[in-house]
Protein backbone atom coordinates (compact mmCIF):
# COMPACT_ATOMS: atom_id res chain seq x y z
CA UNK A 1 0.00 0.00 0.00
CA UNK A 2 2.82 2.38 0.96
CA UNK A 3 4.76 1.34 -2.11
CA UNK A 4 1.74 2.05 -4.30
CA UNK A 5 1.33 5.48 -2.76
CA UNK A 6 5.00 6.36 -3.31
CA UNK A 7 5.05 4.95 -6.84
CA UNK A 8 2.08 6.94 -8.01
CA UNK A 9 2.38 9.99 -5.78
CA UNK A 10 2.72 12.25 -8.84
CA UNK A 11 0.11 10.48 -10.96
CA UNK A 12 -3.53 11.20 -11.50
CA UNK A 13 -4.88 7.70 -12.08
CA UNK A 14 -3.46 4.23 -11.61
CA UNK A 15 -4.59 0.63 -11.46
CA UNK A 16 -2.69 -2.48 -10.43
CA UNK A 17 -4.14 -5.91 -10.91
CA UNK A 18 -4.23 -9.39 -12.37
CA UNK A 19 -4.79 -10.16 -16.04
CA UNK A 20 -5.38 -13.79 -17.01
CA UNK A 21 -5.84 -14.52 -20.72
CA UNK A 22 -6.48 -17.72 -22.58
CA UNK A 23 -6.26 -18.31 -26.32
CA UNK A 24 -7.50 -21.38 -28.15
CA UNK A 25 -6.75 -21.89 -31.83
CA UNK A 26 -7.41 -24.55 -34.41
CA UNK A 27 -6.69 -25.02 -38.07
CA UNK A 28 -9.54 -25.40 -40.52
CA UNK A 29 -7.21 -25.99 -43.45
CA UNK A 30 -3.61 -25.23 -44.45
CA UNK A 31 -4.54 -21.57 -44.92
CA UNK A 32 -7.37 -20.94 -42.47
CA UNK A 33 -7.38 -20.89 -38.70
CA UNK A 34 -9.86 -19.86 -36.01
CA UNK A 35 -8.76 -18.25 -32.76
CA UNK A 36 -10.83 -17.68 -29.64
CA UNK A 37 -9.50 -15.61 -26.80
CA UNK A 38 -10.75 -14.61 -23.39
CA UNK A 39 -8.96 -11.97 -21.37
CA UNK A 40 -10.05 -10.63 -18.04
CA UNK A 41 -8.65 -7.79 -15.97
CA UNK A 42 -9.09 -7.74 -12.20
CA UNK A 43 -8.01 -4.74 -10.16
CA UNK A 44 -6.34 -5.02 -6.76
CA UNK A 45 -5.33 -1.40 -6.28
CA UNK A 46 -6.85 1.81 -7.61
CA UNK A 47 -5.92 5.45 -7.32
CA UNK A 48 -7.90 8.34 -8.74
CA UNK A 49 -7.05 11.75 -7.35
CA UNK A 50 -10.09 13.49 -8.76
CA UNK A 51 -12.45 10.98 -7.19
CA UNK A 52 -10.27 10.83 -4.06
CA UNK A 53 -9.84 7.08 -4.36
CA UNK A 54 -6.66 5.42 -3.12
CA UNK A 55 -7.47 1.90 -2.06
CA UNK A 56 -6.36 -1.71 -2.12
CA UNK A 57 -9.49 -3.58 -2.98
CA UNK A 58 -10.60 -6.21 -5.50
CA UNK A 59 -12.76 -5.09 -8.42
CA UNK A 60 -13.62 -6.57 -11.80
CA UNK A 61 -12.30 -4.15 -14.41
CA UNK A 62 -13.24 -5.75 -17.73
CA UNK A 63 -13.56 -9.04 -19.58
CA UNK A 64 -13.10 -9.42 -23.33
CA UNK A 65 -14.16 -12.31 -25.53
CA UNK A 66 -12.55 -12.34 -28.96
CA UNK A 67 -12.98 -14.37 -32.14
CA UNK A 68 -10.62 -14.25 -35.12
CA UNK A 69 -10.64 -15.86 -38.54
CA UNK A 70 -7.07 -15.98 -39.80
CA UNK A 71 -5.89 -16.49 -43.36
CA UNK A 72 -2.21 -17.18 -43.93
CA UNK A 73 -0.70 -15.44 -46.93
CA UNK A 74 2.55 -17.41 -46.64
CA UNK A 75 4.35 -19.23 -43.78
CA UNK A 76 5.34 -15.93 -42.16
CA UNK A 77 2.43 -13.55 -42.85
CA UNK A 78 -1.32 -13.59 -42.32
CA UNK A 79 -4.42 -11.41 -42.31
CA UNK A 80 -7.18 -11.62 -39.69
CA UNK A 81 -10.72 -10.41 -39.22
CA UNK A 82 -12.01 -10.39 -35.66
CA UNK A 83 -14.78 -9.43 -33.32
CA UNK A 84 -14.62 -8.59 -29.62
CA UNK A 85 -17.36 -8.43 -27.06
CA UNK A 86 -16.33 -6.45 -23.97
CA UNK A 87 -17.99 -6.42 -20.58
CA UNK A 88 -17.11 -3.29 -18.62
CA UNK A 89 -19.95 -1.33 -17.03
CA UNK A 90 -22.17 -2.62 -19.81
CA UNK A 91 -20.99 -4.09 -23.08
CA UNK A 92 -19.23 -2.86 -26.22
CA UNK A 93 -18.63 -4.35 -29.66
CA UNK A 94 -15.33 -4.13 -31.50
CA UNK A 95 -14.48 -5.08 -35.08
CA UNK A 96 -10.85 -5.89 -35.75
CA UNK A 97 -8.72 -6.17 -38.90
CA UNK A 98 -5.07 -7.06 -38.72
CA UNK A 99 -2.04 -7.90 -40.79
CA UNK A 100 0.66 -9.79 -38.94
CA UNK A 101 4.01 -11.13 -40.01
CA UNK A 102 7.13 -12.51 -38.39
CA UNK A 103 10.78 -12.25 -39.23
CA UNK A 104 13.95 -13.56 -37.69
CA UNK A 105 16.88 -11.58 -36.37
CA UNK A 106 19.75 -13.50 -34.75
CA UNK A 107 18.08 -15.75 -32.16
CA UNK A 108 15.08 -13.43 -31.91
CA UNK A 109 11.76 -14.13 -33.54
CA UNK A 110 10.06 -10.81 -34.18
CA UNK A 111 6.31 -10.56 -34.52
CA UNK A 112 4.77 -7.50 -36.17
CA UNK A 113 1.10 -6.73 -35.83
CA UNK A 114 -0.62 -3.89 -37.61
CA UNK A 115 -4.19 -3.67 -36.43
CA UNK A 116 -7.21 -1.43 -37.00
CA UNK A 117 -10.29 -1.63 -34.81
CA UNK A 118 -13.63 0.11 -34.49
CA UNK A 119 -15.61 0.08 -31.26
CA UNK A 120 -19.31 0.65 -30.77
CA UNK A 121 -20.72 1.31 -27.32
CA UNK A 122 -24.16 2.64 -26.56
CA UNK A 123 -24.24 6.36 -25.70
CA UNK A 124 -20.52 6.71 -26.57
CA UNK A 125 -18.80 8.18 -29.63
CA UNK A 126 -17.63 5.60 -32.16
CA UNK A 127 -13.96 4.81 -31.44
CA UNK A 128 -11.50 4.28 -34.31
CA UNK A 129 -8.04 2.98 -33.52
CA UNK A 130 -4.85 2.11 -35.39
CA UNK A 131 -2.16 0.21 -33.59
CA UNK A 132 1.23 -1.41 -34.16
CA UNK A 133 2.86 -3.98 -31.91
CA UNK A 134 6.37 -5.38 -32.07
CA UNK A 135 6.82 -8.53 -30.03
CA UNK A 136 9.45 -11.18 -29.55
CA UNK A 137 10.19 -14.49 -27.94
CA UNK A 138 13.84 -15.18 -27.22
CA UNK A 139 15.27 -18.56 -26.16
CA UNK A 140 16.72 -18.65 -22.66
CA UNK A 141 18.24 -22.12 -23.15
CA UNK A 142 20.18 -22.59 -26.38
CA UNK A 143 19.77 -20.94 -29.74
CA UNK A 144 16.14 -21.89 -30.34
CA UNK A 145 13.03 -22.43 -28.25
CA UNK A 146 12.55 -26.17 -27.96
CA UNK A 147 9.86 -28.11 -26.08
CA UNK A 148 10.27 -27.94 -22.33
CA UNK A 149 12.28 -24.71 -22.46
CA UNK A 150 11.78 -21.21 -21.14
CA UNK A 151 11.87 -18.05 -23.20
CA UNK A 152 11.85 -14.33 -22.73
CA UNK A 153 8.66 -12.69 -23.96
CA UNK A 154 8.30 -8.98 -24.64
CA UNK A 155 6.36 -6.48 -26.67
CA UNK A 156 5.83 -2.78 -27.21
CA UNK A 157 2.73 -1.31 -28.76
CA UNK A 158 1.47 2.12 -29.67
CA UNK A 159 -2.22 2.77 -30.21
CA UNK A 160 -3.65 5.90 -31.77
CA UNK A 161 -7.38 6.36 -31.36
CA UNK A 162 -10.00 8.85 -32.40
CA UNK A 163 -13.41 9.28 -30.80
CA UNK A 164 -15.13 12.53 -31.58
CA UNK A 165 -13.97 15.12 -30.64
CA UNK A 166 -10.47 14.04 -29.65
CA UNK A 167 -7.49 11.81 -30.38
CA UNK A 168 -5.94 9.54 -27.80
CA UNK A 169 -2.62 7.72 -27.57
CA UNK A 170 -1.91 4.64 -25.54
CA UNK A 171 1.39 2.83 -25.05
CA UNK A 172 1.83 -0.73 -23.83
CA UNK A 173 4.97 -2.51 -22.68
CA UNK A 174 5.11 -6.18 -21.77
CA UNK A 175 8.03 -8.15 -20.39
CA UNK A 176 7.94 -11.64 -18.98
CA UNK A 177 8.97 -15.24 -19.23
CA UNK A 178 7.30 -18.06 -21.07
CA UNK A 179 7.38 -21.80 -20.94
CA UNK A 180 7.13 -23.69 -24.22
CA UNK A 181 5.64 -27.07 -23.38
CA UNK A 182 5.36 -28.02 -27.05
CA UNK A 183 3.86 -26.54 -30.21
CA UNK A 184 0.37 -26.88 -28.74
CA UNK A 185 0.86 -25.41 -25.28
CA UNK A 186 2.56 -22.24 -24.11
CA UNK A 187 2.38 -20.42 -20.79
CA UNK A 188 3.60 -16.89 -20.16
CA UNK A 189 3.88 -14.80 -17.02
CA UNK A 190 4.50 -11.15 -17.64
CA UNK A 191 4.15 -7.61 -16.42
CA UNK A 192 1.96 -5.49 -18.70
CA UNK A 193 2.41 -1.75 -18.24
CA UNK A 194 0.02 0.63 -20.01
CA UNK A 195 -0.14 4.39 -20.14
CA UNK A 196 -2.79 6.58 -21.72
CA UNK A 197 -4.39 10.02 -21.57
CA UNK A 198 -0.89 11.48 -21.95
CA UNK A 199 -2.16 14.89 -23.03
CA UNK A 200 -4.71 15.03 -20.30
CA UNK A 201 -4.34 16.11 -16.67
CA UNK A 202 -5.90 12.75 -15.85
CA UNK A 203 -2.89 10.76 -17.12
CA UNK A 204 -3.41 7.07 -16.38
CA UNK A 205 -1.11 4.12 -15.72
CA UNK A 206 -2.13 0.51 -15.45
CA UNK A 207 0.12 -2.35 -14.36
CA UNK A 208 -1.10 -5.87 -14.80
CA UNK A 209 0.42 -9.16 -13.79
CA UNK A 210 -0.52 -11.15 -16.84
CA UNK A 211 -0.81 -14.92 -17.08
CA UNK A 212 -1.31 -16.08 -20.67
CA UNK A 213 -2.05 -19.57 -21.88
CA UNK A 214 -1.96 -20.46 -25.57
CA UNK A 215 -3.44 -23.73 -26.71
CA UNK A 216 -3.37 -24.87 -30.35
CA UNK A 217 -5.58 -27.87 -30.99
CA UNK A 218 -3.84 -28.92 -34.23
CA UNK B 1 2.74 -5.47 -3.66
CA UNK B 2 6.41 -5.75 -4.69
CA UNK B 3 6.71 -8.98 -2.72
CA UNK B 4 3.65 -10.31 -4.51
CA UNK B 5 5.30 -9.85 -7.94
CA UNK B 6 8.57 -11.41 -6.77
CA UNK B 7 6.67 -14.49 -5.52
CA UNK B 8 4.76 -14.78 -8.82
CA UNK B 9 7.90 -14.55 -10.98
CA UNK B 10 9.84 -17.06 -8.89
CA UNK B 11 6.77 -19.28 -8.69
CA UNK B 12 6.70 -19.63 -12.48
CA UNK B 13 10.47 -20.18 -12.63
CA UNK B 14 10.03 -23.03 -10.17
CA UNK B 15 7.18 -24.57 -12.18
CA UNK B 16 9.25 -24.33 -15.38
CA UNK B 17 12.33 -25.87 -13.78
CA UNK B 18 10.39 -28.79 -12.40
CA UNK B 19 8.92 -29.78 -15.76
CA UNK B 20 10.41 -32.62 -17.77
CA UNK B 21 11.37 -31.96 -21.39
CA UNK B 22 10.60 -34.51 -24.05
CA UNK B 23 12.05 -34.02 -27.50
CA UNK B 24 14.48 -35.29 -30.10
CA UNK B 25 16.54 -32.15 -30.50
CA UNK B 26 17.78 -29.73 -27.89
CA UNK B 27 20.38 -27.03 -27.73
CA UNK B 28 21.95 -25.83 -24.48
CA UNK B 29 24.25 -22.94 -23.72
CA UNK B 30 27.48 -24.29 -22.21
CA UNK B 31 30.80 -22.76 -21.20
CA UNK B 32 34.16 -22.89 -22.93
CA UNK B 33 35.40 -25.26 -20.22
CA UNK B 34 32.79 -27.86 -21.21
CA UNK B 35 33.96 -27.88 -24.83
CA UNK B 36 36.26 -30.73 -26.02
CA UNK B 37 39.93 -29.77 -26.09
CA UNK B 38 40.20 -30.79 -29.75
CA UNK B 39 37.45 -28.34 -30.71
CA UNK B 40 39.10 -25.52 -28.74
CA UNK B 41 42.36 -26.32 -30.50
CA UNK B 42 40.66 -25.97 -33.89
CA UNK B 43 39.19 -22.61 -32.93
CA UNK B 44 42.58 -21.35 -31.71
CA UNK B 45 44.28 -22.48 -34.93
CA UNK B 46 41.60 -20.64 -36.90
CA UNK B 47 42.57 -17.53 -34.88
CA UNK B 48 39.09 -17.05 -33.47
CA UNK B 49 38.74 -14.70 -30.49
CA UNK B 50 37.37 -17.17 -27.92
CA UNK B 51 35.94 -14.33 -25.84
CA UNK B 52 33.48 -13.60 -28.65
CA UNK B 53 32.30 -17.21 -29.07
CA UNK B 54 28.88 -18.42 -27.93
CA UNK B 55 29.13 -22.06 -26.85
CA UNK B 56 26.37 -24.64 -27.35
CA UNK B 57 25.79 -28.32 -26.86
CA UNK B 58 23.24 -30.00 -29.08
CA UNK B 59 21.46 -33.33 -28.78
CA UNK B 60 20.15 -34.53 -32.11
CA UNK B 61 18.43 -37.92 -32.29
CA UNK B 62 20.39 -39.16 -29.25
CA UNK B 63 23.69 -37.92 -30.69
CA UNK B 64 25.76 -35.22 -28.98
CA UNK B 65 27.32 -32.32 -30.82
CA UNK B 66 29.06 -29.13 -29.84
CA UNK B 67 28.54 -25.87 -31.67
CA UNK B 68 30.51 -22.63 -31.48
CA UNK B 69 28.89 -19.51 -32.91
CA UNK B 70 30.99 -16.45 -33.66
CA UNK B 71 30.91 -13.37 -35.84
CA UNK B 72 33.92 -12.84 -38.13
CA UNK B 73 34.09 -10.03 -40.71
CA UNK B 74 30.37 -9.26 -40.21
CA UNK B 75 29.34 -12.86 -40.97
CA UNK B 76 27.91 -15.24 -38.39
CA UNK B 77 29.66 -18.62 -38.41
CA UNK B 78 28.43 -21.82 -36.75
CA UNK B 79 31.16 -24.39 -36.25
CA UNK B 80 29.86 -27.85 -35.43
CA UNK B 81 31.87 -30.61 -33.75
CA UNK B 82 31.05 -34.16 -32.73
CA UNK B 83 31.12 -35.16 -29.07
CA UNK B 84 34.88 -35.77 -29.19
CA UNK B 85 35.63 -32.42 -30.79
CA UNK B 86 36.10 -33.58 -34.39
CA UNK B 87 34.91 -30.98 -36.87
CA UNK B 88 31.60 -31.74 -38.60
CA UNK B 89 31.10 -28.59 -40.67
CA UNK B 90 31.28 -24.81 -40.73
CA UNK B 91 28.25 -22.74 -41.75
CA UNK B 92 28.45 -19.11 -42.78
CA UNK B 93 25.33 -16.95 -42.81
CA UNK B 94 25.16 -14.84 -45.98
CA UNK B 95 22.71 -12.64 -47.84
CA UNK B 96 21.62 -14.45 -51.01
CA UNK B 97 21.64 -11.32 -53.15
CA UNK B 98 25.18 -10.49 -52.04
CA UNK B 99 26.62 -13.75 -53.36
CA UNK B 100 28.28 -13.74 -56.80
CA UNK B 101 25.79 -13.42 -59.64
CA UNK B 102 26.96 -16.79 -61.06
CA UNK B 103 26.20 -18.56 -57.76
CA UNK B 104 22.84 -16.80 -57.43
CA UNK B 105 21.91 -17.80 -60.97
CA UNK B 106 23.04 -21.42 -60.51
CA UNK B 107 21.07 -21.86 -57.25
CA UNK B 108 17.99 -19.93 -58.45
CA UNK B 109 17.81 -21.95 -61.69
CA UNK B 110 17.99 -25.26 -59.83
CA UNK B 111 15.30 -24.22 -57.35
CA UNK B 112 13.10 -22.67 -60.02
CA UNK B 113 13.17 -25.89 -62.01
CA UNK B 114 12.09 -27.82 -58.91
CA UNK B 115 9.63 -25.38 -57.36
CA UNK B 116 8.52 -22.71 -59.80
CA UNK B 117 8.09 -19.49 -57.80
CA UNK B 118 9.77 -19.26 -54.40
CA UNK B 119 11.07 -16.71 -51.90
CA UNK B 120 14.38 -17.11 -50.10
CA UNK B 121 14.45 -16.28 -46.40
CA UNK B 122 17.86 -17.44 -45.22
CA UNK B 123 21.06 -18.67 -46.87
CA UNK B 124 24.04 -20.40 -45.31
CA UNK B 125 27.18 -21.65 -47.01
CA UNK B 126 28.32 -24.97 -45.59
CA UNK B 127 32.02 -25.88 -45.69
CA UNK B 128 33.29 -29.43 -45.12
CA UNK B 129 36.35 -31.54 -45.98
CA UNK B 130 38.98 -28.90 -45.40
CA UNK B 131 42.27 -29.27 -43.59
CA UNK B 132 41.85 -28.51 -39.93
CA UNK B 133 44.26 -26.14 -38.30
CA UNK B 134 45.47 -24.36 -41.40
CA UNK B 135 42.66 -22.04 -42.37
CA UNK B 136 40.94 -19.02 -40.88
CA UNK B 137 37.16 -18.92 -41.19
CA UNK B 138 37.18 -16.06 -43.67
CA UNK B 139 39.60 -17.97 -45.91
CA UNK B 140 37.19 -20.86 -46.47
CA UNK B 141 36.10 -21.17 -50.10
CA UNK B 142 35.28 -23.72 -52.79
CA UNK B 143 39.03 -23.88 -53.54
CA UNK B 144 39.97 -25.40 -50.20
CA UNK B 145 36.80 -27.20 -49.09
CA UNK B 146 33.58 -28.82 -50.21
CA UNK B 147 30.91 -26.15 -50.47
CA UNK B 148 27.18 -26.68 -50.13
CA UNK B 149 24.34 -24.21 -49.82
CA UNK B 150 21.62 -24.44 -47.19
CA UNK B 151 18.65 -22.35 -48.23
CA UNK B 152 15.45 -21.65 -46.34
CA UNK B 153 12.60 -20.58 -48.59
CA UNK B 154 8.90 -20.78 -49.08
CA UNK B 155 6.92 -21.70 -52.16
CA UNK B 156 3.36 -22.43 -53.12
CA UNK B 157 2.20 -26.02 -53.22
CA UNK B 158 -1.40 -27.28 -53.42
CA UNK B 159 -2.80 -23.79 -52.72
CA UNK B 160 -0.73 -23.36 -49.53
CA UNK B 161 2.76 -22.02 -49.02
CA UNK B 162 5.38 -24.32 -47.49
CA UNK B 163 8.51 -23.29 -45.65
CA UNK B 164 11.38 -25.57 -46.66
CA UNK B 165 15.09 -26.06 -46.16
CA UNK B 166 17.06 -27.16 -49.22
CA UNK B 167 20.64 -28.35 -49.36
CA UNK B 168 22.34 -27.84 -52.73
CA UNK B 169 25.76 -28.84 -53.96
CA UNK B 170 28.18 -26.32 -55.49
CA UNK B 171 26.93 -27.25 -58.94
CA UNK B 172 23.29 -26.69 -58.06
CA UNK B 173 22.25 -30.29 -57.46
CA UNK B 174 19.51 -30.60 -54.82
CA UNK B 175 20.88 -32.94 -52.17
CA UNK B 176 18.06 -32.84 -49.64
CA UNK B 177 14.85 -31.02 -48.80
CA UNK B 178 12.82 -30.89 -45.61
CA UNK B 179 9.84 -28.93 -44.47
CA UNK B 180 10.34 -26.45 -41.63
CA UNK B 181 7.54 -26.12 -39.16
CA UNK B 182 7.42 -22.68 -37.53
CA UNK B 183 6.47 -22.66 -33.87
CA UNK B 184 2.94 -21.40 -33.43
CA UNK B 185 2.86 -17.61 -33.47
CA UNK B 186 -0.27 -16.94 -31.41
CA UNK B 187 1.79 -15.44 -28.59
CA UNK B 188 3.25 -12.91 -31.02
CA UNK B 189 0.13 -11.98 -32.94
CA UNK B 190 -2.87 -12.01 -30.55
Amino acid sequence: MMLCSILFAQQKRAIIGLFPEYALSYKLSDNWKLIHKIESQHGLYRRDEELEIDEVNYFHYRTDIQFFASHSLNPVAKVDAGYQLRFENGSSHRFIQQYAWINFWKDFRLGHRLRADQTYEEDEAFLWRLRYRLSTDYPLQGGSIDPGEKYLAGSIETIVGYAQPSFEVENRYVIGIGHYFNNKHKLELSIDYRTDDHFNPRFRQRIWTKVSYYWSLN
Amino acid sequence: MKGFYVILVFGLLFICNSSIAQKNEREFRVTEKEFPALAIEFLKHAEIDLDKVKWFEEIQNDQFFFEAKVKVDKHLYSIKFDSLGNLEDVEKLVVFKKMSSETQYMLSSALKQELGKFKIIKTQIQFTNFEMGKLKLNELSDKNSTVRYEIELYFKKDKSKKLMEYLLSDNGEILSAQEIVIRSTENLTY
